[in-house]
């Protein structure tokens, strides 16, 4: 698996979505910031809840991990790892783990470029440690659960622009709170609570750490284990052609 | 051109992603009204409360979604199928492939328009009893919000035909439109916000009051920013949606048609000119 680890990231470095998603989240958290500072200064020192998340990331996941790994396919390059005489699991969890980092770093370039501003102009902690950093799991949590979610996507639909439109419908369908079509009390809580998307909704809404329940990255853990064992069983009995 | 006409029909015909299309719209039209019956069942009053001329142009910005993903799709599938290359071998020139899919494109979007709307008045006339309100405010609206679809179509075929990889393209055009999705919102709230903030007195269960003073709005845009935002809200295509799905067209009903002609003209002499120009290889 370290092969196809360390062929994945050669690729990864390579791959054109994974630099423009990472200039596009630069490039939000940068006007977020001056649009902030243009009309309240004293709160661009502040660096907690309210630049903990980033908008839109949804859909800058699902361009850049469906397309990722579904030029595996159009580039015939399953074949060769098959023939190369890895195995399907290995090559599902060699791509689930190049998207996940590839995410990470995403998801952190936002983050980053807010802290460097902060800090810039005075750096201010508007919540203890141990929130901050709960709040950080909260949201690697929910991208994790993300990832899984597109990879199995990605796997299953081989052609790479039925995946790309898929994931991003699925995205925008996510964002709209699918929960306020229906009063069915789990369908609700299926969306806002064990789903990542509801989870980075409440994030971005949120007013107070306790607006955020604690189970949250028991739910994210979850929507990774079985999105990911679905995957797999369904990958090994895949026809590929 | 009419054999690439009916060519490009006969393959809309048998897409099964434009049929798709069209049965989310239905769907999406008919659960509209639907919610709005059982809305006005549970709560009563007015008919006109809950089923208004106004609820079949519900859709007209998420259009540009759709659109955007059949219309990348659609044309994505000429460059990797190979149709694009033997329509040009069997001498049909660049500009004649251009309007021929123009037009199946603008039929497409318009159709899944007016599915919605005629799914929205054919829902409320069973489910309400009642049809269209206002004929001369319906059919005025109806025809600016095709003008509004066509160009969703005229400004999503140049990038879908001058991408040649069929995943940018669609990747490409279905950005494009969320992104103008979000500038319609951007742009609404930014307009709709108020310059001052009224003086208010709260008094609370306890009896103590809060009171806050007049305040300036800090967000208020104003000035230049606020001549192009309104520049922008008149020209957009998703803008113009907005402002028809919001009820809140501008004094002058010929600005949006004037606009959205204009920006099907340039749009298409754009894509025409650089398609010709392109390197198909």
């Amino acid at each position: 698996m370290s092969k196809l680890l360390r062929a994945n990231f050669l690729r990864l470095r390579q791959s054109l979505s994974f630099w423009v998603c990472i200039v596009l989240q630069v490039s939000f958290a940068a006007i977020l910031f001056f649009m902030t500072y243009a009309v309240y200064p004293e709160e661009t020192r502040v660096f907690g809840k309210s630049f903990i998340v980033g908008p839109y990331i949804m859909f800058f996941l699902s361009v850049f991990i469906t397309s990722f790994i579904c030029t595996d396919y159009s580039c015939q390059t399953i074949c060769n790892k098959l023939f190369g005489g890895h195995s399907r699991e290995a090559i599902y969890f060699s791509n689930f783990i190049t998207v996940w980092i590839g995410s990470v770093i995403i998801t952190a370039a936002y983050w980053i470029t807010l802290l460097a501003f902060s800090v810039f102009v005075g750096f201010e902690a508007d919540m203890p440690l141990n929130e901050f950093w709960f709040l950080i799991l909260t949201k690697i949590a929910a991208v994790t659960a993300l990832v899984s979610l597109y990879v199995l996507l990605s796997e299953l639909i081989t052609s790479k622009s039925i995946a790309v439109t898929a994931a991003l419908i699925l995205s925008f369908i996510c964002s709209g709170n699918p929960a306020s079509v229906t009063n069915i009390r789990f369908i609700s809580i299926f969306f806002n609570d064990i789903m990542p998307s509801g989870q980075i909704d409440q994030m971005i809404l949120m007013e107070t750490i306790e607006d955020i329940q604690r189970i949250f990255p028991v739910y994210s853990l979850a929507v990774t284990v079985v999105s990911s064992a679905i995957g797999v069983l369904i990958f090994r009995k895949k026809d590929l052609k | 051109m009419n054999k690439l006409l009916r060519a490009n029909f006969t393959r809309l015909w048998k897409n099964k992603l434009f049929w798709g299309c069209m049965i989310f719209m239905f769907l999406d039209a008919f659960h509209t009204v639907l919610m709005q019956y059982l809305t006005y069942k549970q709560y009563g009053y007015e008919k006109e409360l809950y089923f208004y001329d106004n609820l079949a142009f519900g859709q007209t910005v998420a259009v540009s979604i759709i659109s955007a993903i059949f219309i990348g799709l659609f044309i994505g599938t000429e460059y990797s199928n190979g149709t694009m290359r033997n329509k040009l071998v069997i001498g049909h020139s660049r500009g004649a492939i251009y309007f021929a899919n123009l037009a199946v494109c603008i039929a497409a979007a318009l159709l899944l328009h007016v599915v919605y709307v005629a799914t929205t008045l054919l829902s409320g006339l069973i489910m309400f009893g009642t049809f269209i309100n206002n004929a001369g405010y319906f059919f005025g609206t109806l025809a600016v919000s095709l003008i509004i679809v066509t160009a969703y179509a005229a400004m999503f075929l140049p990038m879908s035909t001058l991408i040649t990889s069929k995943s940018a393209g669609v990747t490409t055009v279905i950005m494009t439109s969320l992104v103008l999705m979000i500038l319609a919102m951007v742009i609404n709230g930014a307009l709709d916000a108020p310059e001052v903030f009224d003086a208010y007195t709260i008094i609370d269960a306890s009896g103590e009051e809060y009171s806050e003073p007049e305040m300036k709005n800090p967000y208020y845009v104003s000035g230049l920013q606020r001549k192009i935002y309104e520049a922008l809200y008149d020209i957009v295509p998703t803008c113009q949606a907005a402002r028809i799905q919001l009820d809140d067209m501008p004094d002058d009903p010929a600005v949006i048609p004037l606009w959205s002609s204009a920006f099907i003209a340039v749009t298409t002499a754009a894509g025409v000119m650089l398609f010709r120009r392109k390197d198909l290889k």
